[in-house]
């Protein structure tokens, strides 16, 4: 996490945006179905960093490094990756309603992580193809959306739209050629979005492009402010435009790319985070960035926490980040009735 | 054929003669079509039977011809020795080994029946005398209307746990005329249900096995309305997600790996071999005191996966699962000798040694997807 601008910033708040997903991450370590007090928690977490036995039994262990730990890591980078990006293309894009998935990366990811599943039944290769995919659909949106050689943002959009329209046209066929028996629910349930199934020699795949994206994406704060005011104002102020939102969208779809591959498609997260965001900082991408990194990591993390407790079995995390997602961005409209977004 | 029907159709919304006209054409080409078959066409002077949803249908005393649209129905009638009526399947029955020896030219057969809906003009290039759909077809009611109106005769075969099981093989048996087939099954499956009970039944509760069976997926088991969920009650063994059902989501039993932790069971049985392989290696699962016995297990698979909710194969595989909990109360059972005899009696097939392990090992006998020739 990066710390906020020195002079911008009170030092008590940049301590909170920092400990935040740190607290956020300890809860879910202590949450779930078998009942492990906090203590045992510690204790494993020592003996898992030492490697010396502090009396914790084989299961408590398996459940806190194996299941716990893992998908609890992987929330916090997650949801500041979809935050993240979510964060640069409304900037970018001049537009509060685009998300992480803008650009087509999402469906593009589900359509690799589809063709995986059926043609190879292989886990491994699902996030290596889900990660191309993803990679390609961006590409393919940027070459539509760039005409006479310059790449507005409204064309961009579109682009965007066009390519999602038809990776998720050939993913419903793929799920429909599917066997009904093995493949279509690995692929609903890839779909759906689950940090349930993360498995810590995976996590390199993600956490790899999510830092290498939010490094880009941090370090260009200032130039996506630039960005927002328009091309023609962002040119006459002396910046390659072109050039920057090449560097933006890269930065955004790494991110992207690296989270979805992993967990799937989790909606919602990289639209309403950055505006919950927002209310907090306003629009100044400086300390915008890195509040809304930090408020990615906890939200997940606290969603996919919800996920274990108010049910017996997992339910799918994109489903609940939509079904919490959707009320609270009705709740935000109204209450901010549309300021600071236009 | 396919335009005589469109008119019938276009005209049926005018006038009821015309609607009679129609369907007196239709009966005309079922019965041509029937005839074309080279059998004496009788539709409606058969037998009537009542299938899983208390229809009554009026079958020809002769069936000669039947298009599936299920995995479990096909095997049914390929068990009773009808795989040579099979004119249309699903696209599931073509993977696996043991269907290709037993329906002739099954590779090449129509698939009338995908995820969404029914082709009608695939049915009619067919004209089975009947098709026997399972429960959830049967409810989409726009394919319902389509094939009544198409003229084709169906009925439903479903089941969820033993009772229901035992009579859709009979209901099967009555439809394509195969009664002694399916009474001699169902005996072969009341003696080896009644023998696993009686050699289980004095077991105390303390010393009975806890099992964890998952279905298809890891973190799925089975559901009160699955046939393996009373298989686990035949054997004599522990469900731990007896009464666990709060999870239910569309008819499936989800459960968290947590949760599997929480009921520690003494034995994992899995019948997808992924699943087990999952289990085994995957570092989630290093800590329960199933894997660290080694004590997961894949179970068989023959004509269907073992376990399955879809499982045809019940009774040899309450066997195989009683044998494999309680080793020491079926010593004399030799469980090889069992599944050879009852792929010999039933599916007409002499299985060799290497066809059987590769039965119990659950490899080869169903094609992956990609491996399609």
């Amino acid at each position: 996490m990066d710390t906020l601008e020195k002079q911008a910033a009170k030092p008590a708040l940049l301590l909170v945006f920092i400990t935040l997903p740190f607290a956020a991450a300890l809860l879910s370590l202590c949450t779930g179905r078998y009942p492990i007090p906090p203590i045992t928690v510690f204790r494993a977490l020592l003996q898992g960093v030492s490697g010396r036995q502090a009396g914790v039994s084989a299961e408590a262990m398996t459940i806190i490094t194996g299941i716990r730990l893992p998908r609890t890591i992987m929330g916090a980078f997650v949801g500041a990756a979809l935050a993240a990006s979510g964060t640069a293309f409304q900037g970018v894009f001049r537009n509060p309603l685009v998300n992480s998935g803008i650009l087509g990366v999402s469906s593009g990811a589900s359509l690799g992580a589809a063709i995986s599943i059926l043609l190879f039944q292989n886990s491994t290769l699902t996030p290596v193809f889900a990660f191309a995919f993803g990679l390609m659909a961006v590409f393919f949106s940027y070459i539509v959306g760039r005409v006479h050689n310059s790449s507005s943002t409204v064309t961009l959009v579109l682009g965007g739209t066009i390519i999602s329209s038809i990776f998720s046209s050939l993913l419903s066929f793929i799920k429909y050629i599917a066997d009904p028996l093995n493949q279509l629910p690995a692929i609903t349930f890839w779909t759906m979005g689950s940090l349930a199934s993360i498995v810590v020699s995976n996590m390199k795949f993600a956490i790899v492009p999510i830092i290498l994206g939010m490094i880009l994406l941090l370090f260009n704060r200032w130039n996506i402010n630039v960005l927002s005011m328009g091309d023609q104002e962002a040119k006459m102020l002396g910046l390659n435009t072109g050039a920057t939102k090449l560097t933006v969208i890269l930065g955004a779809t790494l991110a992207t790319a690296g989270a979805v591959c992993v967990s799937g498609t989790i909606g919602w997260v990289g639209l309403i985070v950055p505006h919950m965001a927002r209310m907090l900082t306003g629009n100044d991408n400086r300390r915008l960035m890195p509040v809304s990194i930090s408020m990615g990591a906890c939200f997940l993390v606290m969603v996919d926490v919800l996920c274990r407790v108010i049910s017996d079995a997992e339910i799918p995390i994109g489903i609940m980040t939509s079904i919490i997602g959707g009320p609270f961005f009705i709740y935000l409209i109204k209450k901010k009735k549309g300021d600071g977004w236009t | 054929m396919k335009n005589n029907a469109g008119f019938g159709d276009k005209y049926r919304r005018k006038s009821g003669w015309t609607r009679v006209i129609a369907v007196i054409a239709a009966a005309v080409l079922l019965l041509s079509a029937c005839s074309a078959g080279g059998t004496p066409a009788a539709p409606l002077s058969g037998k009537t039977v009542v299938d899983y949803l208390g229809r009554e249908v009026a079958v020809p005393e002769q069936v000669e011809s039947v298009a599936v649209f299920y995995n479990y129905i096909g095997q049914v009638v390929a068990l009773l020795d009808g795989g040579d009526m099979i004119r249309a399947v699903v696209e599931g029955m073509k993977r696996d080994e043991l269907l290709r020896r037993k329906i002739p030219g099954i590779a090449d057969l129509p698939v009338p029946s995908g995820q969404s809906s029914i082709n009608i003009e695939t049915m009619m290039s067919i004209k089975p005398d009947i098709t026997l759909m399972r429960y959830e077809t049967a409810m989409n009611a726009g394919d319902i209307e389509n094939m009544e109106k198409a003229g084709f005769l169906y009925a439903v075969v479903d089941f969820f746990d033993i009772e229901t099981q035992r009579e859709s093989i009979r209901l099967v048996g009555e439809i394509i005329g195969r009664t002694a087939q399916a009474e001699q099954y169902l005996a072969y499956y009341d003696q080896t249900l009644a023998l696993i009970r009686s050699r289980t039944a004095d077991i105390p509760e303390g010393e009975r096995i806890r099992v964890y069976h998952s279905v298809n997926e890891v973190v799925r088991t089975n559901h009160p309305n699955e046939i393996s969920y009373y298989v686990l009650e035949a054997v004599g063994c522990i469900n731990v997600a007896e009464g666990f059902s709060t999870a239910e989501l569309g008819g499936k039993v989800n459960v968290s790996v947590e949760q599997i932790y929480l009921w520690d069971p003494d034995v994992v049985i899995a019948n997808e071999p992924a699943a087990v392989e999952y289990m085994r290696t995957n570092e989630a699962f290093t800590g329960l005191r199933a894997v660290r016995e080694d004590r997961v297990y894949q179970l068989p698979v023959g004509a269907s996966r073992w376990g399955h909710p879809g499982s045809l194969e019940t009774p040899i595989a309450a066997l195989y699962i009683a044998k494999l909990l309680y080793p020491t109360h079926f010593e004399d059972i030799d469980i090889r000798e069992e599944i050879r005899d009852f792929y010999h009696d039933f599916w007409m097939l002499d299985l060799d040694e290497e066809e059987i392990e590769s039965i119990i090992s659950g490899v080869g006998m169903r094609e992956p997807k990609d491996g399609r020739q």
